[in-house]
């Protein structure tokens, strides 16, 4: 494996190497992701940030072989403990999904099948996974909602998907990825469609069960406030490009890059007299029109000529933060 | 809204469409016969034969030019049906979704009713009933057809109503004549196109299922499903005596479900509007 | 559940009403005397006189349609002067042959369209999928009647495989119990006669189920493709399925549900279907009975029918309603 790790005492978790992604469309490539590199180690909190478009659900997809090949490609390495992923035959991939990697999405309202009890719909999991007999399967489903804090959870497992609320629905789809337990769990924004209250809740039960079972977790999203509270390394995204990623202290605190800056901006925050935007101006550029050099140099207020002259080297700053960024900002 | 011509559907329903409309305009001058001359001397003539380029049948009445009968009879019933169920079915339809309340409730149930009979049937009883005539087939065909369209207007009545611009104009005074003739209506016209191309279809086969059964317009006209009735018996002998009149149903049909398939695509790809 | 069921029961009643107010309308609004219509033109001043005392022609309307309605309901429909017999028993008479042409009909629509569907939808875009859909649309453009015909031409006439008309040969041996002639075969422990009476059914049963094919197999492949792109099999991918799992345990129950709706929808146009094909075919089912009561205008035993077809179809809605929502927990539960 390329490059030397901050730890070396231990390997990650999960790693991508120079990870692009292609839309084809016909003849045409478009490339959507650009050379996107980053670790995650054991029981690791990382956060993947960026607008819609960025390209960061399709990185997600691409770790779990999820994307439809014929429109997709994958360039690049992403190994799981030091496997490369892209080699793995099918059922072996497939022995992953749902077992050592798992995966929560976006939407609890149509992410669960809609015909089937909450409960079988976890016992399917068991069952491609683990060679638990019918009672022991029962016992862990039990197990499993009252983790994810279900009073009831004999009850809650003979309920239908309609019969549950937006949080509790997410509550089941964590118990359901937890149901093998995982390595890396996959979280694809899991609380955007949810209430602010209800989003709390959410991410508590995902940071006290990673906390527990020494989880990785990739967390994909556009909530900084979320971000900044759970994250332990935090990686932006923008127009298929890592503009900036490191320790949460250091990217947050102390944003290098224009755009992790201009993101933060955009926060609510409550300090008086603090200059505050609703949104960056602008939109990110469709990724069949990428401008040369920097992607966001459009919409940066501190771009030069020299942005649009070429590819953006990336900077390297104490072994763990790295900028892509020819004016950073600290 | 852009209409993309290039499609086959497009195409392939058009040239159709157009061939049969042609042939109903056009045809008494194409052909020297009429649909009713009988020569029995020139019974049962094949196909491709001089003079009687579709044949002729049990009575030596000459197939193209009963043909050309057929699709006129076809295409006037099944316009007429159309237009009278779509106006009246949209306006019904629109006032439901509209004013909603008792007139709704009540219209809800009527329509309920009809939708209760199964189709045809209840065209075969009203012509049982009273007889065979050219205004009772389009009643006949009409009972149950403008249920589509007002089940669309309706819906679609009812989304547009608490839409801004049509709340602003009702609070300013406009009247409700006003807002169903300016806000409601002009929005309801693509999607009663597109039922109105299926609901044609389902008309001509079914005035060709009453002309078969004998219950359609008087049968000295001749129609595509009398022309097939009649010409059952002589199947084995004279096979395009029920050919050539069902493969004018089909082609006029096929067109219109083509036809009615494109235009829902260019509307909307994602919806299903309901096919009956 | 139960609250769904009366509810449903109940709101068919008004329709019920409203129905049979129509066909009494119908009867009413006819041209000529109640009393004219439903007697032969032949009839004697006496049977006219008997006539208007039976139906209470000097009565006020309302209370005629009361008359009428409790005759429907106590199954008296009057009596056939065709055939000389009351009109409910000549149905009942008749029911088997249509009900058995019904069901090998949907039998054959369902297993010919499902999988059709389904595979069209599993290889969409393919060459397949392109065959699939010239097909469906050429099904619903068709005339069944055109295509009845036809199979008679090619099947019957030149190859001689079908019977062409007919439900049974003269000097049918087996004994009836059920009225179904496959049924009573079986019973009868005669499977060569099941196979015969089963190659009389092939024409009709193919006839009515080719218009049933095309809009069955259209709806199973959209509604195949909508459940693929529903995110939950998503969620099942990630969960490690393979493919013909998720397609047996998530993709078809919900594609199932909009294809159990439109096999509902099509019994209307099965009912309907089965009037002209049985008159194709001479079937002696309904269909022909009442082909042949119209043609000599034996008015009650037209209306019976009319009568009783509507209320079986809208019978047969109630309970495939009813079937549907035990089907969907979504609907169990929020109607129940």
């Amino acid at each position: 494996m390329p490059g030397t790790e901050p730890a070396e005492a231990e390997k990650p978790v999960f790693s991508a190497r120079n990870l692009s992604i292609f839309a084809r469309n016909g003849q045409k490539r478009i490339r959507i992701v650009s050379d996107v590199s980053f670790d995650i180690a054991h029981g690791e909190f990382f956060a993947l940030v960026g607008e819609s478009g960025s390209g960061k659900t399709m990185i997600a997809r691409a770790i779990m072989r999820l994307l439809p090949r014929h429109m997709l490609e994958v360039e690049g390495e992403l190994s799981f403990q030091g496997r490369p992923l892209a080699d793995l035959p099918e059922a072996e991939m497939r022995k992953l999904r749902g077992g050592a990697i798992s995966m929560i999405f976006q939407e609890p309202m149509t992410s669960l099948d809609p015909l089937m009890p909450i409960g079988r719909q976890i016992e399917e999991t068991l069952e491609i996974h683990s060679d638990l007999g019918r009672k022991a399967r029962l016992d862990r489903i039990k197990e499993l909602l009252s983790e994810v804090r279900f009073a009831e959870p004999a009850k809650t497992a003979m309920l239908y998907p309609h019969e549950l609320s937006g949080g509790m629905r997410q509550r089941a789809m964590i118990a359901m990825a937890l149901a093998n337990n995982p390595t890396l769990l996959i979280a694809d924004e899991p609380t955007t469609a949810l209430d602010v209250t209800i989003q709390r809740e959410v991410m508590e039960i995902i940071y006290r069960l990673k906390e527990k079972h020494r989880l990785s977790v990739l967390f994909i999203s556009h909530d900084l406030s979320l971000v900044h509270q759970y994250a332990e390394t935090v990686g932006v995204l923008y127009g298929g490009v890592l503009m900036e990623s490191g320790p949460e202290e250091k990217v947050i605190g102390r944003s290098a890059h224009p755009y992790t800056a201009a993101l933060l901006n955009c926060v609510p925050r409550r300090r008086i007299g603090d200059e505050r935007r609703s949104g960056i101006a602008g939109a990110v550029p469709s990724p069949l029109e990428w401008p040369p050099g920097c992607r966001f140099k459009d919409r940066c207020e501190y771009a030069g000529t020299d942005c649009a002259a070429g590819s953006i080297p990336i900077e390297e700053r104490d072994g763990d933060w790295t900028i892509r960024c020819l004016r950073p900002l600290t | 809204m852009k209409f993309d011509f290039f499609n086959l559907k497009f195409i392939l329903g058009g040239l159709l469409l157009g061939l049969v409309l042609f042939l109903a305009i056009f045809g008494p001058i194409l052909t020297p016969h009429t649909a009713n001359h009988q020569s029995l001397m020139d019974s049962l003539v094949p196909p491709l034969s001089e003079g009687h380029i579709l044949g002729t049948d049990h009575l030596g009445r000459d197939i193209l030019a009963r043909m050309i009968s057929g699709a006129r009879v076809s295409l006037a019933i099944a316009g007429s049906v159309v237009l009278i169920s779509g106006v009246v079915g949209v306006l019904i339809g629109a006032l439901s979704g509209y004013l909603r309340g008792t007139w709704d409730l009540v219209t809800q149930k009527i329509v309920e009713s009809f939708w209760a009979f199964p189709p045809i049937l209840l065209a075969i009883a009203i012509l049982a009933f009273f007889g065979q005539s050219l205004t009772n087939v389009i009643l006949a065909l009409t009972i149950q057809r403008w249920i589509p369209y007002s089940r669309m207007a309706r819906a679609q009545a009812m989304v547009l109503r608490s839409r801004a611009y049509v709340e602003a104009s009702s609070v300013m005074g406009g009247g409700l004549a006003w807002i169903l003739r300016r806000h409601i209506l002009p929005n309801l016209m693509a999607s009663a196109i597109i039922v109105g191309t299926f609901s044609m279809a389902t008309a001509i086969l079914a005035e060709a299922s009453l002309s078969f059964l004998g219950l359609g317009v008087p049968p000295q006209i001749a129609t595509w499903g009398g022309m097939l009735a009649e010409g059952r018996s002589y199947i084995t002998r004279a096979w395009w005596l029920a050919v050539m009149p069902g493969v004018g149903i089909f082609i006029t049909v096929l067109s219109l479900n083509l036809l009615g398939d494109w235009l829902r695509d260019q509307y909307d790809p994602k919806k299903n509007l309901n096919l009956v | 559940m139960l609250n769904f069921i009366v509810s449903r029961v109940l709101g068919a009643i008004p329709v019920l009403l409203i129905v049979t107010m129509a066909i009494f309308g119908l009867l009413r609004l006819a041209p000529g005397d109640a009393a004219d219509l439903l007697l032969p033109d032949d009839a004697t001043d006496e049977q006219v006189e008997e006539m208007r005392e039976a139906w209470g022609l000097d009565r006020p309307v309302w209370e005629q349609y009361g008359r009428f309605l409790g005759n429907l309901a106590s199954f008296d429909l009057g009596e056939s002067y065709r055939y000389r017999a009351p009109v409910f028993d000549l149905i009942l008479d008749r029911l088997p042959a249509t009900l058995e042409l019904s069901f090998y009909a949907l039998l054959v629509a369902i297993l010919v369209s499902v999988p059709l569907g389904m595979i069209a939808a599993l290889n969409k875009g393919k060459i397949i999928d392109a065959l699939v859909s010239v097909f469906s649309i050429s099904g619903v453009s068709a005339p069944s009647f055109w295509i009845g015909i036809l199979l008679v031409l090619f099947l019957s006439g030149y190859m001689n495989l079908f019977p062409s008309s007919g439900r049974v040969p003269y000097g049918w041996p087996v004994p009836e119990v059920t009225g179904f002639v496959t049924l009573d075969a079986l019973l009868a422990g005669a499977f060569d006669k099941f196979v015969e009476g089963l190659s009389y059914l092939a024409l009709p049963a193919l006839t009515l189920a080719f218009a049933m094919i095309g809009i069955i197999s259209r709806i199973t492949r959209s509604s195949v493709i909508d459940a693929g792109q529903e995110e939950h099999v998503f969620t099942a991918v990630a969960k490690g399925m393979t493919r013909r799992a998720i397609v047996r345990r998530h993709l078809m129950p919900n594609a199932a549900i909009p294809i159990i709706t439109i096999i509902g929808l099509e019994l209307g146009a099965l009912i309907s279907g089965s009037i002209i094909v049985e008159v194709v075919f001479s079937w002696p089912g309904i269909g022909t009975l009442l082909f042949q009561a119209i043609s000599v205008r034996d008015m009650p035993l037209t209306t019976g029918i009319v009568a009783s077809y509507t209320v079986f179809f809208i019978l047969l809605n109630l309970m495939i309603d009813i079937v549907y929502t035990m089907f969907d927990p979504r609907l169990r539960s929020n109607k129940g």
